[in-house]
């Protein structure tokens, strides 16, 4: 039997496609889809729309738009229920249509991921739920790419960090159990922060739950299923609180600074389609009125060119961009076509088509980058990420206060401004009384009073915070865990590095020009202990390199360093029994150490460069004799967040008048 | 008192939006840390008292100050020559210097007022 690979993107989302067809299937006829606009993006990634037409969909609807007509007689809508508001507004537009509408209609209401009690007590209150048949589509991870599955919650930072909302954490457990399910439990869960905690408690109470479950029915057939895997290594929770900074930087990944300036939402982002083209323009058409126009383009990681440009630093993207177009045009080349015999041409002729897409793929990504030039470029880019170096290089942040007001008078956008400020106050344990009152007092000045929300909003998710203890002296000391102190783990896990090579990375500080994401140094510390001791306390001679680094040993560096970090540290290993254990390990052939799975689930999303920065150490774990033993690493989370979208979600958006 | 502000924020009546203002501003008036948010919640009352006055005395339609900032109520002022007025409205929040500067440089800029820029 072959090893069956757990977290297989092709077939989560094979499974999640099924799943919604049969739910189509089972209304019968032509029907109207209403859909909320956040679903809009995964839904595209799982299922083509003439896909969806064959199985009778006639026309699709935003939810939001509120605009769903009555020319069939069939109505499905296709929502999340986890928010009252939503549920009310479907609850809405069922009593529009019925007051409207001269046809008797069908309602259907399809919960995503979950029907839930709340749910239907508000249906019932608006009194629609007898009208509708309702039924749940279990969609959890979605898979972005083949090593990176996304929850797509999109609020899911709102409402951990702002609201305190734990409803994410229940449903990534729910997803992380199917997946116990199918391939067995995490050997070990080990990880930081609260949530995390959280997260992992939740799961080991699910499991005991479906023991229970099961003994009674005793249902022997499925009793392998809650043994630990023998293909997965671990899994690895990562509170986003834990590491806030990493967000608040400006990404410096190819892909990452797409989605700092166009946005990716569902591999998707909108550009200016004079960046990129329009689609097939007509001469006769005026610049200005296509200029305007927003081109949705496909950000696809199976593109063999941007797969490689994707997670490299920007500044070599245009080097990159070079050595492929050559490479094109010296394949593509006319005088070379003469050369060559029949049995080459022929070669040639069928790698065509693969040329061409390569060469649009290259047109696309060329202007793409041309366009972040001109972000980069310009003088506030220099001047934010200058202020950004400095604060995480160790810098004293008090310097950079003269660059930050400067910003704000130039009326900069408030989620840049925001993002400095809360950088600074994440990594120096929060900021000095004085200069936290100078600053709220001049961003309220700036942008106006509506913002005294947006800093409350801020200072709740702990993002801003003055620092208080300094005067006691004893801020560190007082309350272990309470806040992360940056300058020990600056020194212990190197999260500076100089000597910063972007063009052949070395190490995952590349991602960012020399700051390496403190959640990588993380997990690094629990799989790639040997090459981050190394990074951190090079050998004195080379013979040294060999042989164990002390520091390499166990845990001591996850150990030494969740001190400083704020949050719960937990380490959880998961056994089953001595049988089961056996009869698993045999199914799946002995392959004992090898091309283990390492699950690494970021809880309140995690941004793209450190996505690269995981890829980055992943690749390293494949390669033979590493020490990894040719682990593969998946990377799942509850959403793609970046700085924007982190302080974003505290702006107050009302204005008085 | 948050709450108050975000009602004030929705309610679309200045006169309503004052009076939420004046009564969040009350409810903060005995704790002594967040004296700091009462001083902006009183800020924010004059401002709109202010912008208001503005809006009359220049004779424009309501809406054209209301609910702009501080700095952009200066940047507005200046862009449409009242100096003076811009002038009182720095004074009255005491905006820094630097700010006002960047703020005047740059709205005589957009207004194209070439000559004041280099008199000054």
């Amino acid at each position: 039997m072959a090893p069956k690979v757990p977290f297989n993107a092709s077939e989560i989302s094979e499974k999640a496609r099924r799943d919604l067809l049969l739910l189509l299937e089972g209304v019968r006829g032509k029907k109207n889809l209403v859909l909320e606009k956040a679903l809009a993006g995964s839904l595209n990634l799982l299922v083509k729309f003439s896909t969806l037409q064959e199985y009778g969909v006639d026309k699709p609807f935003f939810l939001e738009n509120d605009n769903v007509d009555s020319s069939q007689r069939n109505v499905v809508f296709l929502v999340r229920g986890e928010k009252s508001k939503t549920v009310l507004e479907v609850a809405d537009q069922i009593k529009r249509l019925r007051r409207n509408g001269s046809v008797e209609h069908e309602f259907t209401i399809i919960w995503v991921p979950r029907r839930t009690m709340v749910s239907d007590q508000l249906l019932e209150e608006a009194g629609v739920l007898g009208e509708a048949s309702v039924s749940e589509w279990p969609l959890f991870f979605v898979p972005l790419a083949d090593d990176v599955l996304s929850l797509e919650l999109d609020e899911a930072v709102t409402d951990l960090y702002l609201r305190k909302d734990p409803t994410s954490v229940y449903l990534s457990a729910k997803a992380l159990m199917l997946q116990q399910q199918k391939y067995g439990l995490f050997p070990r869960i080990i990880g930081k922060g609260d949530n995390s905690k959280r997260l992992a408690d939740l799961l080991i109470r699910m499991r005991t739950e479906v023991t229970a479950g099961e003994s009674s029915a005793s249902d022997g057939a499925s009793f392998l299923g809650l043994t630990p895997s023998s293909t997965i290594d671990s899994l690895i929770i990562i509170d986003r609180e834990v590491d806030f900074p990493t967000v608040l930087l400006t990404q410096l990944t190819y892909e990452g600074l797409i989605d700092e300036v166009f946005n990716i939402t569902a591999n998707q982002t909108e550009v200016d389609s004079s960046v990129v083209g329009g689609a097939a323009p007509q001469p006769g058409q005026t610049a200005s009125a296509s200029a305007s126009m927003k081109r949705k383009v496909l950000i696809d990681p199976k593109d063999a060119l941007y797969s490689t440009l994707g997670d490299s630093n920007f500044s070599v993207v245009g080097a990159l961009l070079n050595t492929a177009a050559r490479r094109l045009q010296s394949s593509t080349e006319r005088n070379q076509l003469a050369a060559k015999t029949t049995a080459e041409l022929r070669d040639f002729v069928t790698k065509l088509p693969g040329y061409q897409a390569e060469q649009a793929s290259l047109k696309l990504h060329t202007n793409l980058a041309e366009e972040i030039i001109k972000h980069t470029r310009s003088d506030i880019f220099t001047r934010c990420l200058e202020v950004q170096q400095n604060i995480m290089s160790g810098a004293d942040p008090t310097t950079q206060h003269d660059s930050i007001t400067e910003l704000i008078s130039r009326d900069v956008p408030l989620p840049t401004i925001l993002r400095l400020l809360c950088l600074e106050s994440t990594t120096n344990a929060g900021m000095r009384p004085k200069d936290l009152e100078t600053f709220k007092r001049a961003i309220i000045q700036a942008y106006g009073p509506q913002h005294l929300l947006t800093l409350s909003s801020l200072e709740k998710m702990s993002l801003l915070s003055s620092r208080a203890g300094l005067v006691l002296g004893t801020s560190q000391a007082a309350k272990p865990g309470t806040v992360t102190n940056y300058s020990p783990l600056r020194r212990n896990l190197k999260l500076w590095d100089d000597d910063v090579n972007e063009a052949k990375p070395n190490d995952i500080s590349y991602v960012f020009s020399g700051y390496a994401p403190l959640s990588v140094r993380l997990v690094q510390s629990i799989i790639q202990k040997q090459t981050l001791a190394n990074a951190i306390k090079p050998p004195t001679h080379p013979s040294a390199a060999a042989q164990a680094n002390p520091l390499a040993q166990g845990l001591r560096i996850f150990d030494d360093v969740t001190k400083y970090i704020r949050g719960a540290t937990f380490d959880e290993t998961q056994t089953g029994e001595e049988k089961a254990v056996k009869a698993r390990s045999m199914l799946n052939g002995s392959h004992n150490d090898a091309a283990k799975t390492v699950v690494v689930f970021f809880l309140g999303g995690v941004t793209r460069a450190e996505i690269s920065a995981l890829r980055f150490v992943g690749g390293r774990l494949r390669e033979v004799g590493g020490e990894g033993r040719g682990s593969r690493v998946v990377i799942c989370s509850t959403g793609i967040v970046k700085g924007a979208g982190l302080v974003g979600s505290a702006i107050e958006t009302e204005t008085f008048g | 008192s948050n709450l108050l502000l975000s009602e004030a924020l929705e309610s679309t009546d200045l006169a309503l939006a004052l009076d939420k203002l004046k009564l969040a501003s009350k409810y903060l008036q005995d704790t002594k840390d967040l004296a700091f948010h009462r001083t902006q919640l009183e800020d924010a009352a004059k401002l709109l008292r202010l912008q208001e006055t503005f809006e009359k005395e220049l004779k424009m339609e309501s809406g054209a100050f209301v609910g702009q900032s501080v700095n952009q109520t200066i940047f507005s002022l200046t862009r449409l020559g009242h100096a003076k007025r811009a002038q009182k409205v720095i004074a009255e929040f005491k905006v820094p210097e630097r700010t006002a500067t960047w703020l005047k440089l740059r709205a005589l800029v957009s207004a194209r007022h070439w000559n004041e820029i280099e008199e000054w």
